[in-house]
């Protein structure tokens, strides 16, 4: 029976795909024995699904570029080299 | 277009820049945080990109390309700044006893992640969640699950071995984890 602190060492090996199937199995025990672990493993992929949407607002902010940077970089093309 | 380039026409150059800029500039502020330090990282980065314009061949797309290029770009600027020691991870780690156990178990969000990220409000949250990352954890992070660059890439480009880029995001995921516990878990 793994730990916890196994458990979470692992995770991501586990998400992953990575895990041989022994030490999956183990995993798969622990999660159907551990409440604070499967709870911990449901913030973790949150966690994921969080960060991976944190920055699609900045996208559509930052669509036009400032027109000062934009001339800026047309004249340094006009100095180089 | 890549016609128009190679033969030098100005206005095709602004066209370039004002299609791809904006979004480069976004893509340069995550890794910088400073948005000044990433307009000079985006105007080095078109700076290459104008170097080597008659090298690109087309095999990927210009965006792409141009994409590359300025992670590179801040990348470079971030090695370049001043080597302050870097604040530990270890904080923000989970912690556990000597049997294995957690010494502060988790408790439940307010709300699902879905739904947490209807609110404007929460993707601002998340942001400055990344940013307090100590800085090597973040560009791990930023490249791997942002970028989505693979990990032999992402190796490359820190040039950490591909085992030490799996650690950093593990690590830089727990991290970012506890951060957002302390924003989202439901109090009392």
């Amino acid at each position: 029976m793994i730990t916890c602190r196994e458990f979470v060492d692992f995770l991501m090996a586990f998400l992953g795909g990575e895990l041989p199937e022994r030490e999956a199995a183990a995993f798969r025990r622990h999660i159907d024995a551990c409440p604070p672990c499967i709870h911990y493993l449901d913030t973790y992929r949150e966690t994921l699904v969080l960060e991976k949407q944190a920055y699609a607002e900045e996208e559509e902010l930052f669509q036009e570029a400032p027109d000062n940077l934009v001339r800026a970089i047309l004249a340094s093309r006009g100095t180089d080299g | 277009m890549l016609a128009r380039l190679e033969r030098g026409e100005d206005a095709a150059y602004e066209q370039l820049v004002r299609a791809h800029a904006g979004r480069m500039l976004a893509v340069a502020t995550r890794f910088l945080g400073s948005r000044e330090e990433a307009r000079d990282a985006v105007q080095d980065a078109f700076l290459g990109a104008f170097r080597n314009m008659a090298s690109f061949r087309g095999g990927a797309r210009l965006g792409t390309w141009l994409h590359r290029i300025t992670v590179n770009a801040a990348l470079m600027r971030l090695r370049a700044r001043s080597r302050r020691p870097e604040e530990s991870i270890e904080d923000l780690l989970p912690h556990f006893d000597d049997t294995g156990h957690s010494t502060r178990p988790p408790r439940e969000w307010e709300g699902e992640a879905l739904k947490l990220l209807q609110k404007r409000e929460t993707r601002a949250v998340v942001r400055r969640c990344i940013e307090r990352l100590p800085i090597s954890y973040r560009v791990v992070l930023l490249l791997r699950d942002i970028e989505e660059l693979d990990t032999e890439e992402t190796a490359r480009l820190t040039g950490l071995s591909p085992g030490a880029v799996k650690v950093r995001l593990h690590r830089a995921r727990l991290a970012l984890r506890t951060l957002l516990a302390e924003q989202f878990e439901v109090r009392g």
